[in-house]
């Protein structure tokens, strides 16, 4: 292991067996049972209760990896599933967009609920 | 005031001064007087046939140049400049076959009159995408075979008779082979890809009904795309033919100097192509790992216009250097170098800042990181959050100029970016789902223009508003592997499909499409813009050429 400085972006050293083995690139790579975690969608809106189009989410893992998404039309953004190694507590919410910053995070699904898989925010935005 | 530059010669400086004149005045009149070649196109249905490709080949060259007949059934050679000579004559019109004359002496004594007649295979001349637009059967049904036509054209799979059984096995038998075969050098992995039985069968049971299963004719009407017309048909197309049939260009790129440099997909060498006068010059890097499958993907410059490829199965990065013209191979360690490694891409442009070349590592879906100096690889793992189970494979990295990379998920739908300095990721998903971001490009204002291969879609995401842009490409099924936006701000991608390369305005959202004189898998694709106009540049990566591309509005 010498030869190779496992470097994984959570800043964490750890063994390269420790990726998954079965991930694939085709249209019909192996099958494999999606193992997971948490997921989180939500709504951004402005200091009215309005949806907010196009407004940036940020889900950030601790000690990780960013996912940036932007929301539709009736405010709505949603990330995909994490894996399994991420519960609802290794991750944070948060909403910006122009002239706009964050006023509050809203987290509507209870936190420390370990069997909770998908957590629902709201995210409140007013002028700058 | 100022003299004029020939005042004060001595007559013998102006005795020379008049030869190299005169010797300029005469290549000017060659020039002007280069033979060439003009004619019409027609058949016994249409009169005038506007969109026939017209292609001319002198005897013993191995450079074909191919113009396309206007509104009027016209076609003239004037930009090619061709020699005086015997050429050889071949069109391209769905649906037609060249009559004759099939060979003419430039310059001929008048325009020449070329007469079509209706095509007995009609088959033969479908591309993958009017395969796809012929056949019955769900979009889902028909997505996974974008991956057939990276080794071969659905043709080949069409005229099977094999029954759903006979079709699975055969189905089973293509996960043996390495991604990086052709028809004419066929490699083995050194193991199988794992794959899913019921998408399989699945598939194997629709490909049994829209093959010759049933009979010697296929039950649905075989459907063709429209030949070029207007803009479509203001273009010259060069083709050089490369020596070995088995050579499989992928990257095609210019240097400084106009010089055409190609990595070879199936075999360990670096090809270059002298475009002036066709010459052909190949390079062999040794033996990396032996049984393991050859060729190389992804090649890129470093500043010092020195050579990089993606070993792909051989395993590693590859540099050439330019000026020595000698190879240095910085090996994966053994504890990487397990059976299914796989470098397909490299990123070395920027490798001046921080002495780092970004690689991919696809035998585990993740980023390598090389050190020059120490020869040194670390790994990053992207897509380490991701649910196991769930496709994801890097592809395409461009890199800013802080060697900030950003890489293509081609397994699944999002881009994501690597910040050099802390290694940090963040991932952003495109706007349509499943759309297996592919080769990418970024330009002068850092913004990347990249393929959605999946979505039939070319796309551009802005890194400052963290925002993406996409523009659907007008032919279905095009499959667009790369993007490249020239000076001018025409945005350029080629197909797999479709044997055609898309010019398209990401201002208006207008494209033209310039259709290939021969079915022609295209992969990455690169404008020469240092010329005017700009040369579009690609490889026939199963038909060993190199072919380039000249907009003539």
């Amino acid at each position: 292991m010498d030869a190779i400085k496992a470097v994984m972006t959570g800043l964490v050293a750890i063994s390269i067996f420790a990726i998954p083995a079965a991930r694939a690139a085709g249209e019909m790579g192996e099958a494999g049972a999606k193992d997971e975690g948490a997921h989180f969608f939500g709504f951004v809106k402005d200091a009215n209760g309005k949806p907010v189009d196009q407004a940036k989410v940020t889900a950030e893992i601790k000690n990780g990896i960013k996912y940036v998404t932007h929301t539709t039309k009736n405010g709505l953004y949603k990330f995909g599933g994490f894996n399994k190694s991420v519960t609802a507590d290794d991750v944070t919410i948060s909403c910006s967009k122009d002239k706009f910053r964050q006023a509050r995070i809203i987290r509507k699904t209870p936190a420390k609920a370990k069997a909770v898989k998908s957590v629902e925010t709201e995210c409140r935005l007013q002028p700058e | 005031m100022r003299e004029p530059a020939y005042a004060g010669l001595a007559p013998l400086h102006a005795w020379r001064l008049f030869i190299l004149l005169y010797a300029a005045c005469n290549v000017v009149s060659a020039e002007s007087t280069a033979a060439t070649l003009t004619g019409r196109v027609s058949s016994a249905a249409e009169s005038s046939m506007e969109g026939v490709l017209v292609s001319a080949r002198k005897d013993g060259s191995n450079i074909t140049h191919t113009v396309v007949s206007d509104a009027r059934g016209r076609f003239d050679f004037a930009a090619a400049k061709l020699d005086a000579g015997r050429y050889s004559l071949q069109i391209r019109a769905v649906g037609y076959d060249l009559d004759g004359p099939s060979a003419v002496d430039i310059p001929p004594p008048a325009p020449i009159q070329l007469k079509l007649r209706q095509t007995s295979d009609l088959a033969a001349q479908l591309t993958n995408a009017e395969w796809f637009m012929s056949m019955p059967g769900s979009a889902e049904q028909k997505r996974p075979l974008i991956e057939c036509v990276s080794c071969h054209t659905f043709e080949k799979i069409a005229r099977t008779k094999h029954d759903a059984a006979a079709m699975y096995e055969v189905l089973q038998r293509m996960t043996t082979y390495a991604i990086n075969t052709s028809l004419v050098r066929v490699q083995k992995r050194a193991i199988a890809r794992k794959f899913n039985e019921p998408a399989f069968r699945q598939l194997a049971s629709y490909l049994a009904t829209v093959n010759l299963n049933k009979g010697a004719r296929w039950t649905y009407q075989l459907k063709t795309l429209p030949r070029p017309r207007g803009k479509a048909t203001r273009v010259l197309i060069t083709e050089y033919d490369l020596p070995r049939k088995t050579i499989a260009p992928h990257d095609v790129l210019t240097d400084a100097n106009g010089i055409v440099w190609y990595s070879n997909f199936v075999e360990n060498t670096l090809g270059r192509l002298d475009p002036r006068t066709g010459a052909h010059t190949e390079f062999t890097y040794p033996t990396i790992k032996a049984g393991a499958p050859t060729g190389s993907l992804a090649m890129d410059p470093d500043r010092d216009g020195n050579w990089w490829l993606a070993a792909m199965f051989q395993t590693g990065l590859v540099k050439f250097d330019i000026k020595t013209e000698k190879f240095q191979v910085f090996h994966l360690p053994a504890d990487l170098n397990n059976s299914e490694a796989q470098q397909s891409m490299v990123m070395p442009r920027q490798s001046h800042v921080d002495g780092k070349v970004w690689a991919t590592e696809i035998g585990r879906q993740v980023i390598l990181r090389l050190d020059i100096a120490s020869g040194k690889y670390e790994l990053i793992d992207p897509f380490k959050y991701m649910p196991e189970g769930s496709n994801h494979s890097p592809y395409g990295l461009v890199a800013d100029d802080r060697n900030n990379l950003f890489l293509m998920d081609f397994g699944d739908e999002v881009i994501g970016t690597i910040d050099a300095k802390t290694l940090k990721t963040t991932i952003y998903p495109t706007p349509t789902p499943r759309s297996r971001p592919r080769r990418a490009m970024m330009d002068q204002k850092r913004r990347v223009w990249f393929a959605e291969y999946a979505a039939n879609k070319v796309a551009m995401f802005d890194p400052v508003k963290e925002s993406f842009r996409e523009w659907a490409v007008q032919t279905p099924y095009s499959y667009p592997y790369d993007v490249f936006l020239d000076r001018n701000n025409d945005l350029w991608a080629g197909s797999m499909s479709t044997d055609r390369v898309l010019r398209l305005n990401p201002d208006t959202g207008t494209s033209v499409e310039y259709l290939l004189p021969r079915q022609t898998n295209v992969r990455r694709v690169f404008v020469d813009d240092s010329v005017k106009p700009v040369n579009f540049w690609i490889g026939s990566n199963h038909g060993a050429s190199i072919i380039k591309v000249t907009p003539l509005d």
